[in-house]
C-alpha cells in the first residue's frame, strides 16, 4: 500500500536531496554535481560573514514569529465563530468571502495597500487626519512595516487556514453539544470544552509545522513589499539569497543557504515536538 | 429538536455574527477594489488614480475581452482543468495510501518511514538537481513533470495521518473481527468517514495545481502546452514592457486593470467549485457510526 | 513480517543511491540529434530558444510561414521555443545549461554568457562569422565583438542595439502656459517650475494635488527615473550591473562614489526637503509612477519616449487629461553646464550557440541561418508575409498590421531588425494628437527628437563585467541603502566618506579590480 509514496519519496526527494552536496562544491555543468570540485565551506561563508547576517536573522525570526502568534490563534478563532453558525447562507458567503484573498498575487495586493496606505491620497491616513494625527508613511517607516507585512498576511490567509480547523470541527458528533446543553452549560462553555479540545491536535500539528519552517519569512511578500527604507527591519534571509543570485548561476549559495535553513530548522522541529509531548501528549510524530 | 432560545444563546449569536461580519467586510473592500477595478474603462480608472471604491461609472469589458481574445487562453484553461483533475487524483491516491498505515501504531516500518517524511519538510535538494531526475526520466515536456514532482506533500501527509488517528479504534476493530482485509477497511470504512479531511486536502492540491505556473514555465517548451496562469502572466508581461516600441493592443490598458481581471478569471473556476465542497464540512459525519 | 518490510526498504534506498549516481554524476553528452553533418546536403535540425517580441500574443502556429521559409532556403528543420513569460528566460536558460542542455541558437546578456563560458558551455563564433558577411556587416558585429570576446574567443555574438534611444524628459506644458511660465534650462529654473506645480494648483481643481516630480524604486533597491538630475552633474551610469564607469588617467573610476553623484543626491535631497516630489516615491513601483503621470498629478518627469507619446500608450493620458499637452525638454543645465537625458547603450542583442551545436557540426547551418536572417529573410522575419502581417503604403513603406492576429507571425522580429530609417518608421509610425489639438509623428517628432537630446554613452562599458558574484548581495544594499539615505535627507552628507569607504569594502574595490583586468583584455585602456 505504501509503495506508490515511498517511491515517490525516494526518487523525487531523496536522490535529488543528495544534489544538495552542491552547496559544499563548485559546480560544474560538464563534470555533474558528483564530479565537481569540493570548496568545504565557502558559500556558507558568503552569507555568515556579511555584514547584514545578524540583521536578516533577527528580521526573519521576528517577522516568523509575529506572523505566527498572530495569524494562527485568529484563525482558530475564525473557524470556532464559523462552527458556531447555524444558518447555511451566511456561513457559506463568510466563508468564501474569508478565503478569497488568497488567491490575490501579493503583488495584486500591494497595488491595493499603496493605495489604501499612501501617505497622501490613502484612505488610511485620511483617517486618521479626520482624528488629528499626523500622517503616517506605513509602508516606509522602520516602525510600521512589519506590523503591515504581518496584517496583511493574516488578512490574506485567515480563511485559508481556517479550513484545517473547520475540517477537524466537522468531525464532533452533534450529540456532545446536544448533552452538554441538556446538562446546561452556556454556549462560551460549549465551544471551550468541546470545541477546542477536538481541534488541540491539528493546532499543535500545523504549530510545529510552522516553527520548524521559522526560517522562512514569506519571500514573496517581503520581496514585494520592501524597499530602502526599511531594509534595517525588513530584509530576510530569502531575500538576501534573492539579491545574490540576479546574476544567476548561485544555486550553490542558495543550496548551502537551504541546508542552513534544514539544520536550523530541524532542531527548532524536535524540540517543538519534544515539548508538545511533554505538555500536550501530542507530536509530530 | 426545537428549544427556546435563551436571551443568552441570543446574545451569543449576536456576537458570532456580529465578529464574522465585520470580518467579511474587511475581506470584501479590497475584493470588491478588485472586481470594481476589472470591470472600469480606462480612462475613467487613469483619471481617478485608480481609487475607486462604490462602483464602477462606466463599466467595461475590455480587460476581459482582451484575455480571452487570444486562442490561447481557452486552450490554456483545458490544459489546467487536466492537470488539476488527474494532478489531484493522483495526489489524493498516493497520500492517503500512505497516510494510513502510517496512522496504524501496529505498523513496524512506522517510525523510519515517518524520519523519511519528516526530513522532506526541513530539507529538499533544489531547483537544478530536481530539474536533473525530472530530466534523467524523460518527463521533460510532458505533463508528468507538473504532476509527479510534488506528487506527495508532507506536510499534507502529516495533517491526514493525524486525521486518521483522530478516529475511534473501535470503527476498525469491528471489520477487522469480521475479517476484512485492510484495503477493504481502508476503502469500506476510513474514507467514507474522513470526508472532511479529503475534502480540505484535495482542495489544497487542487489549488496548488492551479495556481502553478513556475514548474510549467521550467519543464514544458511547447507553447501549447502551458497552462493558465503562465498565459496570463505573459500577457501582463507585456503591459509592463510596453516601452519596448513595438505597437500590440495590450499596452493600452492600464496594467492594474488586465492584472485584476487575470486574477478574477482565475479565481472564478474556484469559487464555483468550493460550494461543491462545503457541504463535507458539516459535523455528523461520524454519527451512528459505532455502534453503541 | 516486518524484518521483509524492512529488507525492502533497505533494498530501496540502495537502488535509489545507486541511480543517483548516474543521475548526478557528469552530464555526459546527449544524443546529438538528428541530422548531423554539415554541408552533405541532409537536412540540420536546430533548436532556437527566445522570447517573443510581443508576450501578450500567442506563439506563431505550427505551420508558420517562417519555419517553411528557413526549410526552404537553407535546408534546416527548425523549432522554435518561445519563453512567453519573458521575466522567467533566465531561469529557465539556466536550469537547462545546468543539465548540459543548452539550445543550439539562444539570446542571452554579457552576465549570463561569462558564466557559461566559465562552464565551457558555449561555442565561438569566430571561424563561423566568414559564413554571416551580411549580418556581420548590417549589425555591426566586428565593432560591437569585444562585449561577448572572452578569452580572445568571440563566444557571444552581439549586434548593435536596434531599440532606439529611449529616456526623455518631459513637462506639462499646458500647466506652464497656465502659469504663464517658461520652459525650465537650469537646475534652478527646473526647481522654481517644480515648486510653482505644487504650490499654484496648476489642473485648476482647487485642490492640492499636483507634484513638481515624481520617481520610483527600482527592484534592486536603486533610484528610478532620476536620469535628468544625474545628468545635470554628469553622475549618470550606475545601475544594476555597472556602478557607472569613468576612465581616468587610464584607470577605472565608478561613478557611484564620486563627488559628483554626492551632488547629485544633495540635489535630490533638496528635493525632498522642498516637499516637491510625490510622497509615494519612496515605496511605488514602476507601474505605480507611470499610473501618476498618466493621471494628471506629475508636472515634470523623465520617462520612455514611447511609453510616454506612443498613440496606444498616450491614449490612457489624452481620455484622463483631454487638455494635456507633453513636451520633450531638454534635461537641466548642472552648475558646470553639464547635461543627461539619460544613458544609451548601443550594445544590443547578444546570441550564443551551444557547444553540443558546435560538435555536431550545426555552426556552419547557424550562421547560414543569421545571414539568412539579415539578407533575403529579412522581410519574412521582421514584418511577415505581405496582406498577412503587413501591407505597402503609396510610397511602398511598410505598415504593420497591428490587430492582434497578425501580431505572432512577426514574433522573431527582434532577431532580424538593422535599426534602419525605413524600418524604425515602419515600427514606430502613427501621429499622437494632444490636449492643444497639435499632432506629433511619432517617427519624426518624438523619436528623433529623443535622439538629440544629449546623453551619456556607456556604450564603451559594455564588456565589463558585473559585481562579483559572492559581493552581489552585500554590495547592493549597502550602496542603494546609503544612496537612498542621503538622497531623502535621512543621512547627513558629513557621512559621506564613511559611506564610500562601507561600498567599497562591501564589493566596490572588488569590483573596479576586476574591471580593470577585463578592460584592459579587451583594449578599452591602454
Amino acid at each position: 500500500m505504501i509503495v506508490p509514496g515511498v517511491i515517490y519519496f525516494l526518487i523525487f526527494r531523496y536522490v535529488p536531496m543528495l544534489g544538495a552536496l552542491i552547496a559544499f562544491k563548485d559546480y560544474r555543468v560538464l563534470e555533474g554535481i558528483l564530479g565537481s570540485p569540493w570548496v568545504g565551506i565557502k558559500h556558507f561563508q558568503t552569507i555568515f560573514t556579511s555584514p547584514f547576517f545578524a540583521s536578516i536573522l533577527m528580521n526573519t525570526l521576528i517577522i516568523s514569529v509575529f506572523k505566527l502568534l498572530v495569524g494562527l490563534p485568529l484563525a482558530v478563532a475564525m473557524a470556532l465563530l464559523l462552527n458556531e453558525v447555524r444558518v447555511r447562507w451566511f456561513r457559506r458567503a463568510v466563508q468564501t468571502v474569508s478565503y478569497l484573498p488568497h488567491f490575490l498575487s501579493w503583488v495584486v495586493v500591494f497595488g491595493i495597500a499603496l493605495m489604501v496606505l499612501s501617505p497622501s491620497s490613502g484612505l488610511a491616513n485620511k483617517l486618521i487626519a479626520g482624528v488629528g494625527g499626523q500622517p503616517i508613511n506605513f509602508l516606509t517607516d522602520p516602525l510600521w512595516f512589519r506590523q503591515v507585512l504581518v496584517a496583511l498576511d493574516v488578512w490574506k490567509n485567515i480563511g485559508w487556514n481556517a479550513i484545517i480547523y473547520l475540517a477537524a470541527l466537522a468531525g464532533i458528533s452533534p450529540s456532545l453539544y446536544e448533552a452538554a446543553a441538556v446538562d446546561g452549560a452556556s454556549r462560551l462553555q460549549r465551544v471551550w470544552h468541546i470545541s477546542v479540545p477536538a481541534i488541540v491536535p491539528v493546532i499543535a500539528l500545523v504549530t510545529m509545522l510552522n516553527i520548524g519552517n521559522l526560517l522562512s519569512a514569506g519571500f514573496e511578500q517581503v520581496f514585494v513589499f520592501y524597499n530602502p527604507s526599511v531594509y534595517g527591519v525588513g530584509d530576510i534571509i530569502d531575500t538576501w539569497v534573492y539579491r545574490q543570485g540576479i546574476e544567476g548561476f548561485q544555486y550553490s549559495v542558495a543550496a548551502a543557504v537551504g541546508l542552513f535553513k534544514g539544520v536550523v530548522g530541524c532542531a527548532l522541529l524536535v524540540t517543538a515536538h519534544l515539548l508538545a509531548k511533554r505538555w500536550a501528549g501530542v507530536g509530530v510524530w | 429538536m426545537t428549544r427556546s432560545l435563551s436571551w443568552e444563546d441570543k446574545l451569543w449569536d449576536c456576537f458570532v455574527w456580529g465578529a464574522l461580519a465585520a470580518v467579511t467586510l474587511v475581506m470584501l473592500i479590497p475584493l470588491w477594489y478588485v472586481l470594481v477595478t476589472s470591470l472600469t474603462a480606462a480612462d475613467v480608472w487613469v483619471r481617478t488614480g485608480g481609487s475607486l471604491w462604490i462602483w464602477p461609472t462606466n463599466i467595461s469589458l475590455s480587460a476581459y475581452r482582451l484575455l480571452l481574445s487570444g486562442a490561447q487562453l481557452p486552450r490554456a484553461f483545458g490544459v489546467s482543468v487536466y492537470i488539476t483533475l488527474v494532478g489531484t487524483l493522483l495526489n489524493m491516491i498516493a497520500t492517503t495510501l500512505l497516510a494510513y498505515p502510517l496512522s496504524k501504531v501496529s505498523f513496524r516500518p512506522r517510525i523510519p518511514l515517518m524520519a523519511l517524511v519528516v526530513f522532506t519538510l526541513l530539507f529538499n535538494g533544489g531547483l537544478i538537481p530536481t530539474y536533473l531526475i525530472v530530466r534523467d526520466l524523460h518527463l521533460v515536456n510532458t505533463y508528468w513533470a507538473l504532476m509527479l514532482p510534488n506528487l506527495v506533500s508532507a506536510f499534507n501527509l502529516l495533517v491526514m495521518r493525524a486525521f486518521f488517528q483522530s478516529l475511534p479504534p473501535e470503527i476498525e476493530e469491528s471489520a477487522r473481527i469480521d475479517g476484512a482485509s485492510e484495503w477493504q477497511i481502508l476503502w469500506r470504512i476510513v474514507l467514507p468517514l474522513s470526508k472532511p479531511i479529503l475534502a480540505t486536502i484535495g482542495l489544497f492540491y487542487a489549488v496548488a495545481h492551479w495556481n502553478g505556473f513556475f514548474d510549467a514555465i521550467l519543464y514544458l517548451s511547447d507553447a501549447n502546452m502551458q497552462p493558465l496562469q503562465v498565459v496570463l502572466r505573459s500577457i501582463l508581461n507585456a503591459a509592463n514592457l510596453s516601452q519596448f516600441g513595438d505597437i500590440s493592443a495590450a499596452t493600452a490598458l492600464p496594467t492594474e486593470t488586465l492584472q485584476m481581471a487575470a486574477v478574477v478569471l482565475t479565481t472564478l473556476p474556484v469559487l464555483l467549485v468550493y460550494p461543491f465542497l462545503q457541504r463535507y464540512f458539516v459535523a455528523g459525519t461520524l454519527l451512528g457510526a459505532v455502534k453503541e | 513480517m516486518a524484518n521483509r518490510w524492512i529488507q525492502f526498504l533497505q533494498a530501496l534506498v540502495v537502488a535509489s543511491l545507486l541511480s543517483s549516481c548516474g543521475v548526478l554524476g557528469p552530464n555526459s553528452e546527449q544524443a546529438a540529434g538528428p541530422g548531423t553533418g554539415a554541408g552533405s546536403g541532409q537536412t540540420i535540425s536546430l533548436e532556437m530558444f527566445t522570447n517573443p517580441l510581443a508576450s501578450e500574443a500567442p506563439p506563431p502556429p505550427s505551420d508558420w510561414f517562417w519555419t517553411a521559409g528557413v526549410k526552404e532556403a537553407l535546408n534546416v528543420d527548425i523549432k522554435v521555443s518561445f519563453v512567453t513569460d519573458t521575466s522567467q528566460y533566465n531561469p529557465k536558460l539556466q536550469a537547462r545549461a545546468a543539465a548540459n542542455d543548452l539550445p543550439d541558437l539562444f539570446q542571452t546578456n554579457a552576465t549570463q554568457m561569462a558564466q557559461l563560458v566559465n562552464q565551457g558551455l558555449v561555442g565561438d563564433w569566430g571561424p563561423y562569422l566568414e559564413m554571416m558577411p551580411n549580418y556581420v556587416r548590417d549589425h555591426d558585429v566586428k565593432a560591437m565583438a569585444p562585449v561577448g570576446t572572452f578569452a580572445g574567443k568571440q563566444y557571444g555574438l552581439v549586434s548593435k542595439a536596434t531599440f532606439p534611444y529611449k529616456t526623455i524628459t518631459v513637462v506639462r506644458k499646458d500647466w506652464l502656459d497656465r502659469l504663464g511660465l517658461a520652459v525650465p534650462k537650469t537646475l534652478d529654473e527646473y526647481m522654481a517650475v517644480m515648486k510653482a506645480f505644487r504650490d499654484r494648483d496648476p489642473n485648476g481643481t482647487g485642490l492640492r494635488d499636483t507634484f513638481g516630480y515624481s520617481a520610483n524604486i527600482a527592484a534592486d533597491g536603486g533610484l528610478s527615473h532620476f536620469d535628468p538630475i544625474f545628468g545635470a552633474f554628469d553622475a549618470l551610469g550606475p545601475g544594476t550591473s555597472s556602478p557607472g564607469w569613468r576612465i581616468q588617467n587610464g584607470s577605472l573610476v565608478p561613478v557611484i562614489t564620486s563627488p559628483e553623484r554626492r551632488e547629485a543626491l544633495q540635489f535630490i535631497s533638496r528635493m525632498e526637503q522642498a516637499g516637491v516630489l510625490d510622497p509615494d516615491w519612496k515605496a511605488q513601483k514602476e507601474e505605480n509612477f507611470r499610473l501618476k503621470w498618466k493621471g494628471g498629478k506629475i508636472g515634470l518627469f523623465s520617462e520612455d519616449w514611447c511609453a510616454t507619446l506612443c498613440p496606444q500608450n498616450y491614449a490612457g493620458f489624452a481620455q484622463a487629461n483631454p487638455k494635456g499637452v507633453l513636451q520633450i525638454i531638454d534635461p537641466p543645465l548642472g552648475p558646470n553646464g553639464k547635461s543627461g537625458a539619460g544613458t544609451e547603450n548601443k550594445a544590443g542583442q547578444m546570441y550564443g550557440m551551444s557547444k553540443r551545436a558546435v560538435d555536431a557540426g550545426k555552426g556552419e547551418a547557424i550562421a547560414r541561418l543569421m545571414d539568412w536572417i539579415d539578407g533575403p529573410g529579412y522581410v519574412l522575419t521582421a514584418y511577415g508575409r505581405e496582406g498577412e502581417s503587413y501591407t505597402r503604403d503609396a510610397s511602398g513603406a511598410i505598415l504593420q498590421i497591428l490587430e492582434p492576429p497578425a501580431v505572432p507571425f512577426r514574433q522573431l522580429a527582434g532577431w532580424a531588425y538593422k535599426g534602419t530609417d525605413e524600418e524604425l518608421r515602419s515600427r514606430y509610425s502613427g501621429t499622437t494628437v494632444q490636449g492643444d489639438g497639435s499632432t506629433l509623428d511619432v517617427f519624426t517628432d518624438v523619436l528623433q527628437r529623443a535622439a538629440r537630446l544629449p546623453k551619456s554613452d556607456v556604450t564603451p562599458f559594455a564588456p565589463l563585467p558585473p559585481v562579483p558574484a559572492e559581493r552581489a548581495s552585500d554590495y547592493t544594499r549597502t550602496a542603494n541603502e546609503g544612496a537612498f539615505q542621503f538622497a531623502t535627507g535621512q543621512r547627513p552628507f558629513s557621512e559621506w566618506d564613511s559611506y564610500v569607504q562601507s561600498v567599497r569594502t562591501a564589493g566596490l574595490d572588488d569590483w573596479v579590480a576586476a574591471a580593470q583586468q577585463r578592460g584592459t583584455e579587451v583594449g578599452l585602456l591602454k
